[in-house]
């Protein structure tokens, strides 16, 4: 799927067809999608994930996760859950990994870059070594830099055909559940299945107007939102025909009735 | 309680407005079946709405009763189980509609 199609077909997935079990090899190329995106300092050992599979994963534990997403029926549906987190520990090789990242050419000295100078300022800078400062600027910087890494893997989970979505749950139910180490934090839920809902899902989700989010110069003032790139995204997929589409309503009561959920 | 007093609570019309897409005949036995459960439990559709929550404690209170009871109800039903547990999806429907929410019951081959 071209990209910009892959990020206007992306929907919440509420819908899942309980009885078609995910590839595994699907799942791998979603994890791989998180991994290979940017990430401060490189240091991707921040963001992690547990993979729930129905069928693999013991009863107990996909069991003991749904109750900790408040028995969302789109959870019992997915067969399959990332749980992503951030590991605070995972800062702590930031030294090596920017070492790496100049002996790889990626840092470079016409920048200033050498072995010297992350250790003379950039490990003593908290904006950039965020373990020699504030814990809450690296508890937001670390939820950022997981959020960069869910937000590929969703749109990699759309390009193979599937459907996926993100839940919320009890934090703490999670990280005992799942015996993480006290330095790691459990975010989002990312289900994984195969939509039981059509392509379109109702259509595109509502969205404010893109000249009250993007600014040009100053905070106020509109970028502007030229109608003929509006037009090629249209073209390409990336926009697409906005929610409600007309036969949605009769689309969610045949998906209750499916599931045996009220409408 | 009369037809008309049964339809003019703003309960069922929240209800009834969630309904505005189904034909007359579609929409009529769903509000049958939400009157049938009001006489079941001896409450009116707005007192079960006010029952079930603690508006207070912002906390639910008989949630509980209310899924027994449309447990009970729709088991009730001479059919076959996909039927009786559309019966009481109307009732859950009706409490979503409302605000208040009961579980539904997982089918087996979830």
């Amino acid at each position: 799927m071209e990209f910009k199609r892959a990020v206007g077909t992306r929907r919440t997935t509420r819908y899942y067809q309980a009885w078609r079990p995910v590839e595994k090899e699907k799942v791998q190329k979603i994890l791989h999608a998180a991994r290979l995106q940017s990430h401060h300092g490189n240091a991707q050992e921040v963001r992690k994930a547990v993979v729930i599979t129905k069928g693999e994963t013991p009863d107990a534990v996909r069991d003991g996760l749904i109750d900790a997403v408040y028995n969302q029926p789109q959870a019992h549906q997915a067969p399959v859950a990332i749980v992503w987190c951030t590991d605070m520990a995972g800062w702590e090789p930031l030294r090596p990994t920017l070492l790496k990242l100049i002996e790889s050419g990626s840092l470079t000295s016409s920048y200033g870059w050498s072995e010297e100078f992350v250790d003379s300022v950039v490990m003593k800078t908290p904006d950039f070594n965020v373990l020699a400062g504030d814990v809450e600027f690296a508890k937001w910087l670390s939820a950022f830099e997981c959020g960069l890494g869910v937000g590929s893997a969703l749109l990699a989970a759309t390009d193979e055909g599937l459907g996926t979505g993100l839940v919320t749950g009890r934090r703490e139910q999670i990280r005992e559940l799942l015996k993480m180490p006290e330095s790691v934090i459990p975010t989002q839920i990312q289900l994984v299945g195969y939509s039981a809902e059509s392509t379109e899902a109702g259509g595109q989700r509502p969205r404010p107007d893109f000249e009250d989010l993007y600014f040009d110069g100053t905070w106020g003032t509109s970028y502007g939102n030229d109608e003929s790139v509006v037009a090629e995204l249209s073209d390409a997929g990336m926009i697409q025909a906005a929610a409600p589409l007309p036969h949605r309503k009769a689309e969610l009561r045949a998906l209750a009735g499916m599931f045996g959920l009220p409408e | 309680m009369t037809d008309t007093a049964f339809h003019e609570l703003i309960t069922v019309q929240r209800y009834a407005a969630h309904l505005s897409d189904l034909d007359t005949k579609d929409r009529d036995a769903r509000l049958n079946t939400i009157a049938e459960f009001a006489e079941f439990v001896g409450r009116t559709p707005d007192e079960m709405i006010a029952e079930i929550f603690n508006e207070e404690t912002r906390k639910y209170r008989k949630r509980g009763f209310y899924s027994d009871r449309v447990k009970e109800f729709s088991a009730a039903l001479d059919g076959p189980r996909n039927r009786q547990l559309a019966r009481g999806n109307v009732i859950r429907s009706f409490f979503i509609a409302n605000g208040r929410r009961i579980p539904p019951e997982q089918p087996d081959w979830i």
